[in-house]
């Protein structure tokens, strides 16, 4: 019969995206059957795709019942997203959730400023661990290693504290901190913003930044997926090993790691992939830059669906790199970062350093809702091949290095040093005995 | 629901013809011949509903334009497909923000292209699924193709009563085929195999039959799983076109869209 093949259905499935998380800015009256429909959609799609018949225990037609019960009361756009939401989480699984398509991508402040500051959350405080050169904050002489008090005169430990109340899962907290600070880090484009900080213990300083508008690299929407600021780092340590970061999975940076890591073969003597705050994408991707690494077809994970399962495997590539891969993770290394991180480490590729990642694993797609609003589902399950599941769990590094307040005042990348070291490769000039 | 046994094989079909005999005792009503020429009849109006047998065998080569439509998803994947029968593939897929990957079979080796991930050899069981499509008269030879073809009950799918086959293959695999009272396939259910031992059970309902050539096709072929729901529409087909041969050869580079 003369019909298309169905070989796109692969790459539909593989095309899942992970880690993307929901924002407000919900203000549209809508009529009541939008509502109904809505809530029908987001019921039944989970009924007919969620990989374990039995919900993982949870009784869903009974969920359904009790929620619908409750749709009366929703009076706005608001109400319905509160509620699907909280339908959705009785799943207690990651990747269900609601999102408001014409939202902020992650990390972006509401006012679409960017002062170039990323701060990393430790039970002391929260540090400057990088500031992006010639950034606001980079002209205002913010260092690496001062601690921030406040912004715009609201304390970080309060900030933080609140999220920490909260019931959720640690990690979770450990998340949802860091895309707070993230978000009001940055400010509003061009409105002047008060930043307090400890630049070292006993003493304060004062910085007002005007925040620049973002004019981060932003992805190319795919579907429903909105295109998110990417940020790509690449850089040879003390000439000898090439590292590599970047935020999320996403096409447009692909031919960047390619060449990066192509180019690094008998020149580079390792290669450190750092995947901390980097918040999954396509999955697919995944296996792409595992194919550069690997010298045979190496099996990087499954997904149970319902009816059938996907393999995710690597294969490799003419031009890769065969020198030692160390990987950083930490709690912010999200989806499809956990899923590379855990297929190398599994496989014996990589060696992994860092803090234990989220554990929010699991495939997805997006659905539009009549509302307006868009359901995010995760259409399968996923575990490592020998059959370890990330979701929940995260991926657990080999060298465990949790985050140390006084290294990071100082001003110190303790994970990122551990991997040097693993390399063989003094992290800094003055380790190397007067060379 | 019951099956109705038909077989081509030397000692399994002793076998099955013991088997069925316990079969027919219970239901004496259909016996193995009418089975067989009911389902001879239902194979025979399908091909017919093609285009019939002789214009089937005169088909050489196929192009297919058209795109996938994932509506809940906001994605329209543009599809091409190039076929050579008995064992020629070139397909690309073009995925917004993601760009175009492409398939090729030739002979018993096929290979692919992506933006993310490069080039691999396809799997046996992906270059099984493309021999498929290549094999334009496979329609022709269902009794070969399959080890086992099974009459089941009528089924009413969408308001219309359809006859339905069950179809084993030699791993003894099923595939549902359900027809219209005038021969044409209206829906299909089996499994797809998705990469390296991946599979997914899809069902395909065909819409809009068009004819062009006199070959008689479905324009609109709608995908369900549990995962997601896709509609692929044809744009364009043409047939018997000349290929030029270099298509169906592995790429050593990105190759520009569509050739």
């Amino acid at each position: 019969m003369l019909i298309f093949n169905l070989k796109p259905l692969k790459w539909v499935l593989l095309a899942g995206v992970w880690g993307l998380a929901a924002h407000s800015g919900l203000a549209f009256l809508h009529e009541k059957g939008t509502f109904e429909r809505s809530f029908d959609m987001v019921w039944s799609t989970v009924n007919e795709s969620f990989w374990d018949e039995d919900f993982n225990g949870v009784d869903w037609e009974r969920v359904g019942d009790r929620y619908k019960g409750e749709l009366g009361q929703v009076k706005d756009r608001r109400d319905l997203v509160v509620l699907l939401q909280s339908m959705l989480d009785e799943l207690d699984q990651s990747h269900f959730q609601i999102l408001n398509p014409s939202a902020k991508p992650l990390f972006v402040a509401p006012g679409g400023g960017y002062t170039g500051i990323s701060l990393k959350y430790t039970s002391e405080g929260a540090y400057a661990v990088r500031i992006e050169p010639g950034s606001v904050a980079h002209k205002e002489g913010i260092q690496v290693g001062w601690k921030l008090k406040s912004i715009d005169g609201k304390s970080t430990g309060r900030i933080i504290q609140s999220i920490l109340r909260a019931d959720l899962p640690e990690k979770r907290k450990l998340f949802l901190i860091h895309l707070n600070l993230g978000v009001r880090i940055n400010g509003n484009a061009g409105k002047r913003l008060r930043t307090d900080w400890y630049p070292s213990p006993g003493k304060a300083e004062k910085i007002y930044l005007t925040p620049a508008r973002d004019e981060r690299e932003r992805s190319q929407p795919i579907g429903f997926l909105p295109g998110q600021r990417l940020e790509y780092e690449e850089t040879y340590l003390r000439d000898r090993a090439l590292y590599l970061r970047f935020n999320y999975f996403m096409p447009v940076l692909m031919e960047k790691i390619r060449r990066a890591i192509e180019t690094a073969e008998g020149r580079a003597e390792g290669l450190i992939l750092d995947l901390r705050g980097n918040y999954g994408g396509l999955t697919i991707m995944a296996t792409g830059i595992a194919g550069l690494l690997i010298e045979e077809a190496t099996p990087l994970g499954k997904i149970t669906m319902r009816e059938g399962h996907v393999h995710y495997q690597g294969y490799p590539q003419e031009k890769r790199f065969t020198g030692p891969v160390a990987i950083l993770i930490d709690s912010c290394s999200i989806s499809t970062a956990e899923m590379l991180a855990a297929g190398l480490q599994e496989a014996g590729r990589a060696r992994v350093f860092g803090e234990v990642s989220q554990g929010d694993s699991l495939p997805s797609l997006f659905k539009k809702l009549p509302s307006g609003d868009v359901l995010q589902y995760a259409m399968g399950d996923f575990t490592t091949p020998k059959g370890k599941r990330i979701e929940k769990n995260g991926v657990i590094p080999d060298v465990m290095v949790d985050p140390d307040a006084g290294a990071l005042a100082a001003g110190l990348d303790l994970p990122l040093q551990s991997a040097m070291e693993w390399l063989g490769i003094k992290p800094s000039l003055e380790d190397d005995d007067g060379t | 629901m019951e099956l109705k046994r038909i077989t081509r094989y030397g000692i399994g079909a002793l076998i099955l013809f013991l088997w069925m005999a316990i079969l027919s005792a219970e239901d004496s009503r259909e016996p193995p011949a009418a089975e067989r020429a009911a389902i001879e009849e239902i194979i025979e109006q399908y091909i017919a509903s093609q285009g019939g047998r002789e214009r089937m065998e005169s088909l050489r080569r196929v192009e297919l334009e058209g795109r996938m439509a994932l509506e809940s998803q906001g994605l329209v994947i543009e599809l091409r497909q190039k076929l050579e029968s008995p064992d020629k593939v070139f397909v690309t897929m073009e995925f917004p923000g993601l760009g175009t990957v492409r398939h090729i079979l030739n002979g018993d080796q096929g290979w692919e292209w992506h933006p993310l991930t490069g080039t691999r050899s396809l799997e046996e069981q992906e270059v099984k699924d493309l021999l498929r499509d290549a094999d334009l008269q496979r329609d022709l030879r269902l009794f070969e193709v399959y080890k086992e073809i099974l009459l089941a009950e009528p089924e009413e799918i969408e308001g219309q009563m359809t006859r339905h086959l069950v179809l084993l293959d030699e791993d003894g695999k099923e595939e549902h085929w359900y027809f219209k009272e005038n021969g044409d396939l209206f829906q299909q259910v089996r499994d797809v195999p998705v990469g390296p031992g991946g599979e997914v059970k899809i069902r395909q309902r065909h819409y809009d039959y068009t004819t062009v050539e006199g070959f008689r096709f479905p324009k609109v072929v709608r995908l369900h799983n549990p995962a997601f729901e896709a509609e692929i529409t044809i744009t364009r087909c043409r047939v018997n076109p000349e290929f030029d041969p270099a298509i169906f050869q592995l790429p050593t580079a990105p190759v520009e869209s569509g050739e």
